[in-house]
C-alpha cells in the first residue's frame, strides 16, 4: 500500500533536485524553475499530510501557495526582464552587485 | 461637574493646539482670532471652575474634595500612578486665582500684544502655562505635581525669552531655568524620599499615613516600624532626621520656583519678558506655586519645625532683603519683581510660622494687587513707547488717568493701608509671626524685621508711584504719552476692584468692623491637621497665652503696622513728591546706593563663585579630558576595531547570490541535522 | 505481494516527476527545462488525484502548467535565453550543490523515517483521520455498539490493541468509560458496546452501565492526538428507535429493526408496522416487523427491493428502486401516544456498498465543497489578502518590466 510516507518522501526527492538546480545552474530563469518546482513539492507534501490528518487546511494552504506563487512569477520575471535589459545577460554570475 | 474637573486643565491644552499649529496660517488681519480663541478657553476654564467651587461649598465641610482618577499613567509592578486630579479648598483657591487673574492678563494681553510679530505664538504659550499651572495646582499626586512644576518651568523659559532676538531676554530665560533645575534637584531628592518611605505619591494617602501612623517598610530599613518612628529616627545627613531633610529639599524646590534666597535671582531678569507675562507667571501665579507645595505638604512640615524654621527664616530675609534693593532700582519693572520677591518672602513667612492659611490668603489678594501694578506698569511702558526707566518718567498721572488712578490702588494695597486687600493679609501675617508657637524670642524677631519689610514695601511703592506719574515730565523727545485702550484698562479695573474689596473675605481678629473670616474658614480643614499637630507640639514648652491679652496686643501691633506704613508713604512723599530732595540723600550715602543699586553684588558673587569655576572645570576637565578623552576615545577605537574586523570578513562577500544560496543550505542541513538525530 | 491498480499508478506517476524534475534542472537549453517543469506539474497533479484532492490537481493544471509556464516561455523566447553560456564550466559550486541537495533529500527522508517509524503504510494510506461512529438512537436497556476507526492508535501491528474512551450521559452526567477493541490485528478499527439500564435513577460513575430514560443522550469527545481536533459521538436515548442498514443493493431485502418497549403490549411476539417511503419515486410499502422473541421489544422485518427506473405501486410488497435513491422508513406509535418515531435513512448503492464505518468520513473529505467551505469560512480573510497580494503584484510585474531604463552603465 502506498502510505502518506512514501509522498513525503517524493516530495522531499522532487525539494532537493529542486535545491540542487538553484545551487547548480546560473542561467536565473532556471533557478526560476527550480523554485517553482521546490515550491510543488512542498504542495505535494501539503496535501499528503491533509489526506493524512482527514484535514481540508492543507490544500486550503496550498491554494495559498499556488497564488503566491503566481505572483511571485509575475514579478520575479519583470525583474529578470529588467535586470536582462539593463545587463544584457541573465546568467546570475553576472550580477554580482550585492558586494559593494 | 463633579466627574469633568480634569477639563478645566485641559481646555487651555485646546488654545495651545490652536495656536501653536494654525497660529502661523494667520496674517496681521486675522490673527487676533488666535487670541480671542484663547481667551475663550481661559475663560471656560474659569467658568467651569466657578462651578466646581460652587458644588465643592455645598458638599459638607469635612468632606470637601473632588477626585477624578482620569486614567493610570505609570503602572508598574506594584507602583502605579494615575494622572488623577484633586478639587478641595486649597486648589479650588489655586484654579480660581489662576484662571480669574489668568482671564484679565489675556484679554489684557490682547491690547499689549497687538502690535508683536509673535502674537499668536505668545498666545501658545500663555495658555500652555495655564494648562501646566492647573495640573500643578489640581494634582492629586507629587508627580504630577512635579509635571505641572516642570512645565509652568518651560513655560516661564519660553515666555522670559520671548522676544528671542534680544540676547538679554535669551540670557535671562536661560537664567531662569538653570536656576530652577537647582530646586527641581531639591524636589525630585524629596519625591524619592518620600516615595521610599510611604511607597506612594499620593498627596491623599500620604496625609492619612501620617495622621493614622500607619506602619511602613522603607526598602533602607528592611522592616516594619511605623510611618512617624521612621521620619523622625532616621538620619540621612549629618544627624538631621528624615522629615526634616524632605521638607528642606522640598522647601530648596520652594525657593527656586518662588524666589526666596538663594536662588531669587532669576526672577529681576525674568522681567525681560512681555510685562502681561511678569504679572501673570512672575508675580500672580507661577511664582506662588512654591508657596502653594509648602501649604499642601503642611502636614509634612509640621513634623519637621527646624525645617519650618528655616522656612520662616529665609521668608523673613528675603522679605528685608529684597525690599531693601528695591528702594534703589530706577526700572520700574524690576522694583515690581523685587517687590514680589518680597511679598513672597511674607508668604514664606507666614508658612514657616505654621499660619498657611493666611500664606494663603496673601498670595491672593497679593495675585490681585501685584497684577494689577504689573499691568498697570505695562500700560504705562506701553504709552511710554517702550521706556522701562523711572528717571525719564514722571507726570504722566493727567496722561494715563485710569491707570494712574488703578495704579495707587494697588499700591495702597501693597503698601498695607487699611481697607485695602493687603492689609488684612499682611498684617496678618506679622501678628502671626508675631505669636508663633516656635518660641517667642523667634516670633518677635520675625516681626520686627517683618515690619521693618513693610515699612520699606510702602516706601519704595510711593516713590514708584510719585517718580512715574507726579512732578515734571521728564521724557525722552517725541514722546508722547497715551492712555491705553479698553482692552488693557478693563482688566485693570477690575483687578483693582477685587485689590479693594478681595481682603474682606479674611479680616483680622482685632479688625474693629464688618468681621468676615470666611476664608479662613472655607481653608480651616486643609490645615487643621497641621496646625493640631504644631499646638500639641507647642504644649510640649507651655507657652501660655491670655486670650484676651492676646487681642489687645493685636489690636496694638495692628494699628502700629498702620503707623509703619503711613511713616513709609510720608518720607517716600518727603523725597520724591514734586521733588529733587532725593538726589542729595543719594548723595549723600553714595556707597549705600550703589551697593543696593547693585543689588548686594549677588550676580557678581555667584558668577566667580559657582558660574566660572564651573565654566574652568568644565572646560579642562570635562571636555577636553572626560569627553574628547575617555568617551570619544572609547568610541574611536570601538569603531577603528570594528572597520579592521570588517575588512577581513568582508572578503566572504562575494556578491554571487548563489554562494549566499549554497551557505543558506548548508544552514538549512544543519538545522534538519539536529532535527533528525536529536532524538525526536 | 499484490500490487493493486493504485500502486501502480503512484510509482508510475512518481517516477516520471522524478525523471521530469532531473530534466528541469539538468537540461542545458531552457525551453527544454521548462517542457519538463510542464510534465512534472502534471504527474504531480495527477498525485492529486490519488490523494482525493481533485479540486487542486484542475488548480494545478490550469495556473501552473497553464499560466506559469506560459509566462516562463515568454520570457525565454524574450529573452533568447534558451541557451545562456557559461554553463558549461564545471565550478566547485555545482560540486556543491549537487552535494547539497543529496543530502537534504537523505535528511529530509530520515526524517519521514523516524516520523513514521512504527506505523504501518496499510492504514495510514486508507483512512482519513480519526472516525468514531455509534449507534445514533437506543431505547433504554439496549446497548449501543461504538466504533472508532484511528489507525494511530494501532500501536502493534501484531496484537489486537485496545482504546478507552470515556462517554457521558446527560442530564445525571455519568460517566463510563467504555473499552474499544480491535476487530483484528492491524485493522486500526476499534469495536465496543455501551450498556444501559432503564433505570430512573442515576447511576455510579463507572458501574459499567448507563442508568438512562428516554430524552438522555450519551456523549462521547475523542481528542484526534495528531491535530487536536475532537471527534465527537452522540447517542440519543429514545422511546422508539427505528433502525435500518445505512446502504443496500438494489434487489437485496431491506431490514428494518424497530425497539419500542411501549409496542411490547402482550407476552406473546407482538407485531407494529411500519412504512417505508422511496423519496424520489414516491411509492410507499407498508411492512410488518414481528418481535423476535416474547417480550423482547425488538421488531425485525424485511422488504424486498427490485432494480428499477419506473415507480411501482404502493404496498405491492416490492419496492422498485435504483442507485442513489433514498428510501425513508416511518414508525408511527400508538393512536395515543403523541411521540414521533424516529427515521433512518437508507440510501440505494447501485454496484458496491460503501463500507459501513468509514462511510462518512471518506465523502466528507477533499471534495472541492468542503476545499471552498474552509476558504470562504474559516480562511475568508487570507483569501482576500492573497486576493490584493496577487493585484500587486500584477501591477508590480508591469511597472517594473515597462520601466524605463537609463544607458546601461556599464
Amino acid at each position: 500500500m502506498i502510505g502518506v510516507s512514501h509522498y513525503l518522501a517524493l516530495s522531499a526527492i522532487l525539494f532537493s533536485i529542486g535545491v540542487a538546480g538553484v545551487l547548480t545552474r546560473r542561467n536565473a530563469l532556471i533557478i526560476f524553475m527550480s523554485i517553482e518546482l521546490m515550491l510543488n513539492a512542498v504542495n505535494l507534501s501539503f496535501i499528503a499530510f491533509s489526506r493524512h490528518l482527514g484535514d481540508v487546511d492543507g490544500q486550503v494552504f496550498v491554494l495559498f501557495v499556488m497564488a503566491v506563487a503566481a505572483a511571485e512569477v509575475a514579478v520575479g520575471l519583470a525583474i529578470i526582464i529588467s535586470i536582462y535589459r539593463k545587463r544584457g545577460t541573465a546568467n546570475i554570475d553576472k550580477v554580482n552587485i550585492m558586494k559593494w | 461637574m463633579k466627574q469633568y474637573i480634569w477639563l478645566i486643565p485641559l481646555i487651555p491644552l485646546l488654545g495651545v493646539i490652536f495656536n501653536g499649529l494654525f497660529g502661523r496660517a494667520f496674517d496681521k488681519s486675522t490673527r487676533s482670532v488666535g487670541g480671542l480663541f484663547a481667551c475663550g478657553t481661559v475663560l471656560a476654564s474659569f467658568l467651569m471652575s466657578l462651578k466646581a467651587v460652587v458644588e465643592l461649598s455645598q458638599m459638607p465641610e469635612g468632606a470637601r474634595l473632588i477626585v477624578n482618577r482620569v486614567f493610570p499613567w505609570i503602572v508598574a509592578g506594584n507602583f502605579e500612578v494615575w494622572f488623577s486630579v484633586a478639587l478641595d479648598p486649597l486648589s479650588a483657591v489655586m484654579i480660581l486665582v489662576v484662571t480669574g487673574v489668568g482671564f484679565l492678563i489675556h484679554v489684557y494681553s490682547l491690547g499689549y500684544m497687538s502690535h508683536d510679530e509673535g502674537y499668536t505664538r505668545f498666545f501658545a504659550y500663555l495658555n500652555l502655562f495655564m494648562f501646566s499651572m492647573l495640573t500643578l495646582v489640581l494634582a492629586d499626586s507629587f508627580l504630577l505635581l512635579f509635571v505641572g512644576w516642570e512645565l509652568v518651568g518651560l513655560c516661564s523659559y519660553l515666555l522670559i525669552g520671548f522676544w528671542l532676538h534680544k540676547d538679554s531676554a535669551a540670557n535671562a530665560g536661560k537664567k531662569a531655568f538653570i536656576v530652577n533645575r537647582v530646586g527641581d534637584f531639591g524636589v525630585l531628592c524629596a519625591m524619592f524620599a518620600i516615595f521610599g518611605v510611604f511607597g506612594t505619591l499620593d498627596f491623599q494617602k500620604i496625609i492619612a499615613m501620617v495622621e493614622h501612623n500607619a506602619t511602613v517598610t522603607p526598602w533602607f530599613l528592611g522592616k516594619a516600624l511605623p510611618v512617624l518612628d521612621v521620619l523622625h529616627t532616621a538620619t540621612p545627613l549629618f544627624g538631621i532626621t528624615l522629615i526634616t531633610v524632605i521638607c528642606l529639599a522640598l522647601f530648596l524646590g520652594a525657593t527656586g520656583k518662588s524666589a526666596q534666597i538663594p536662588l531669587y535671582v532669576w526672577l529681576p531678569d525674568a522681567m525681560e519678558g512681555p510685562t502681561p507675562v511678569s504679572a501673570l507667571i512672575h508675580a500672580a501665579t507661577m511664582v506662588t506655586a512654591g508657596v502653594y507645595m509648602v501649604c499642601r505638604t503642611s502636614v509634612l512640615f509640621a513634623l519637621a519645625p527646624q525645617a519650618l524654621m528655616v522656612v520662616a527664616i529665609v521668608g523673613c530675609a528675603t522679605a528685608i532683603f529684597s525690599a531693601t534693593i528695591g528702594v534703589a532700582q530706577y526700572d520700574i519693572k524690576r522694583v515690581l519683581a523685587y517687590s514680589t520677591v518680597s511679598q513672597l518672602g511674607f508668604m514664606f513667612l507666614a508658612c514657616g510660622v505654621g499660619a498657611y492659611a493666611v500664606a494663603v490668603f496673601h498670595l491672593a489678594t497679593h495675585a490681585f494687587f501685584k497684577a494689577l501694578l504689573f499691568l498697570g506698569s505695562g500700560s504705562v511702558i506701553h504709552g511710554m513707547h517702550e521706556e522701562q526707566d523711572m528717571r525719564h518718567m514722571g507726570g504722566l498721572a493727567g496722561k494715563m488717568k485710569i491707570t494712574f488712578a488703578t495704579m495707587l490702588i494697588g499700591t495702597l494695597a501693597i503698601a498695607g493701608i487699611p481697607f485695602f486687600a493687603g492689609f488684612f493679609s499682611k498684617d496678618e501675617i506679622l501678628w502671626k509671626a508675631f505669636s508663633t508657637p516656635l518660641g517667642e524670642q523667634f516670633g518677635r524677631t520675625l516681626w520686627m524685621v517683618g515690619t521693618a519689610a513693610a515699612f520699606l514695601t510702602a516706601f519704595y511703592m510711593f516713590r514708584l508711584i510719585y517718580m512715574t506719574f507726579s512732578g515734571k515730565p521728564r521724557w525722552h523727545e517725541h514722546t508722547h504719552p497715551h492712555e491705553s485702550p479698553l482692552s488693557m484698562t478693563g482688566p485693570l479695573m477690575i483687578l483693582a476692584l477685587f485689590s479693594i474689596i478681595g481682603g474682606w473675605i479674611g479680616t483680622p481678629p482685632a479688625w474693629p468692623v464688618w468681621q468676615n473670616h470666611s476664608f479662613y474658614e472655607w481653608l480651616h480643614p486643609m490645615f487643621s491637621q497641621a496646625e493640631h499637630i504644631l499646638t500639641t507640639m507647642s504644649l510640649a514648652h507651655p507657652h501660655h497665652i491670655d486670650h484676651h491679652a492676646a487681642h489687645a496686643l493685636e489690636t496694638q501691633l495692628m494699628w502700629g503696622s498702620v503707623v509703619v506704613a503711613l511713616a513709609g508713604i510720608a518720607i517716600a512723599t518727603v523725597f520724591y513728591f514734586r521733588t529733587n530732595r532725593h538726589e542729595a540723600v543719594r548723595r549723600i550715602l553714595a556707597p549705600v546706593h550703589f551697593v543696593l543699586n547693585r543689588k548686594y553684588f549677588v550676580d557678581e558673587i555667584y558668577t566667580w563663585t559657582i558660574v566660572e569655576p564651573g565654566k574652568w572645570f568644565s572646560s579642562l576637565f570635562l571636555w577636553k579630558i572626560a569627553d574628547a578623552g575617555i568617551i570619544d576615545g572609547f568610541v574611536n577605537a570601538l569603531a577603528g576595531l570594528t572597520g579592521a574586523v570588517g575588512g577581513v570578513v568582508r572578503r566572504i562577500q562575494t556578491g554571487v547570490v548563489l554562494n549566499y544560496a549554497l551557505v543558506f543550505v548548508l544552514g538549512v542541513i544543519a538545522i534538519l541535522y539536529f532535527v533528525v538525530w536529536s532524538g525526536v | 505481494m499484490d500490487i493493486s491498480l493504485m500502486q501502480i499508478i503512484f510509482w508510475a506517476l512518481a517516477a516520471c516527476a522524478v525523471v521530469a524534475a532531473l530534466g528541469v534542472v539538468l537540461s542545458r537549453n531552457a525551453i527544454y527545462s521548462a517542457l519538463c517543469l510542464v510534465g512534472t506539474m502534471f504527474c504531480l497533479a495527477g498525485l492529486f488525484v490519488l490523494l482525493n484532492a481533485q479540486f487542486l490537481a484542475a488548480a494545478q493544471v490550469i495556473v501552473y502548467a497553464g499560466a506559469v509556464m506560459v509566462l516562463f516561455l515568454f520570457a525565454i523566447m524574450l529573452l533568447q535565453a534558451g541557451q545562456a553560456p557559461g554553463e558549461e564550466r564545471f565550478t566547485v559550486q555545482a560540486l556543491l550543490g549537487w552535494l547539497f541537495g543529496i543530502i537534504l533529500a537523505v535528511q529530509i527522508g530520515a526524517l519521514v523515517f523516524v516520523a513514521f517509524k512504527g506505523q504501518s503504510a496499510a492504514h495510514t494510506s486508507k483512512t482519513g483521520g480519526p472516525v468514531l461512529s455509534a449507534s445514533q438512537a437506543i431505547v433504554p436497556g439496549a446497548s449501543a455498539t461504538v466504533t472508532l476507526k484511528d489507525s494511530y492508535k494501532n500501536a502493534d501491528s501484531k496484537v489486537k490493541d485496545t482504546v478507552e474512551i470515556e462517554f457521558i450521559a446527560g442530564p445525571t452526567n455519568e460517566a463510563e468509560t467504555i473499552t474499544l477493541t480491535e476487530t483484528g490485528p492491524d485493522t486500526a478499527v476499534f469495536a465496543g458496546t455501551a450498556a444501559t439500564l432503564a433505570d430512573a435513577l442515576p447511576g455510579k460513575p463507572e458501574d459499567g452501565a448507563f442508568h438512562v430514560q428516554p430524552g438522555y443522550k450519551i456523549t462521547a469527545n475523542y481528542e484526534d492526538t495528531r491535530t487536536g481536533n475532537y471527534r465527537t459521538a452522540v447517542i440519543r436515548v429514545r422511546d422508539h428507535v427505528i433502525e435500518m442498514p445505512a446502504a443496500v443493493t438494489p434487489d437485496a431485502d431491506l431490514n428494518v429493526s424497530v425497539s419500542s418497549h411501549a409496542a411490547n403490549t402482550g407476552p406473546a411476539a407482538d407485531t407494529v408496522k411500519i412504512v417505508v417511503t422511496n423519496k424520489p419515486s414516491g411509492e410507499r410499502e407498508a411492512v410488518v416487523l414481528t418481535e423476535t422473541g416474547p417480550a423482547t421489544g425488538v421488531f425485525t422485518g424485511a422488504l424486498k427491493t427490485k432494480h428499477g427506473t419506473v415507480p411501482g405501486r404502493n404496498n405491492d410488497g416490492v419496492m422498485i428502486a435504483r442507485g442513489g435513491d433514498t428510501l425513508t422508513a416511518l414508525y408511527q406509535p400508538g393512536d395515543g401516544d403523541k411521540i414521533e418515531a424516529a427515521l433512518t435513512d437508507g440510501e440505494l448503492g447501485e454496484d458496491e456498498q460503501i463500507p459501513e464505518a468509514a462511510a462518512s468520513a471518506e465523502v466528507a473529505f477533499g471534495n472541492t465543497e468542503s476545499v471552498a467551505l474552509a476558504l470562504f469560512a474559516k480562511y475568508l480573510y487570507p483569501f482576500e489578502a492573497i486576493a490584493v497580494l496577487l493585484l500587486i503584484a500584477m501591477i508590480g510585474a508591469v511597472l517594473i518590466a515597462k520601466k524605463k531604463l537609463k544607458k546601461a552603465n556599464d
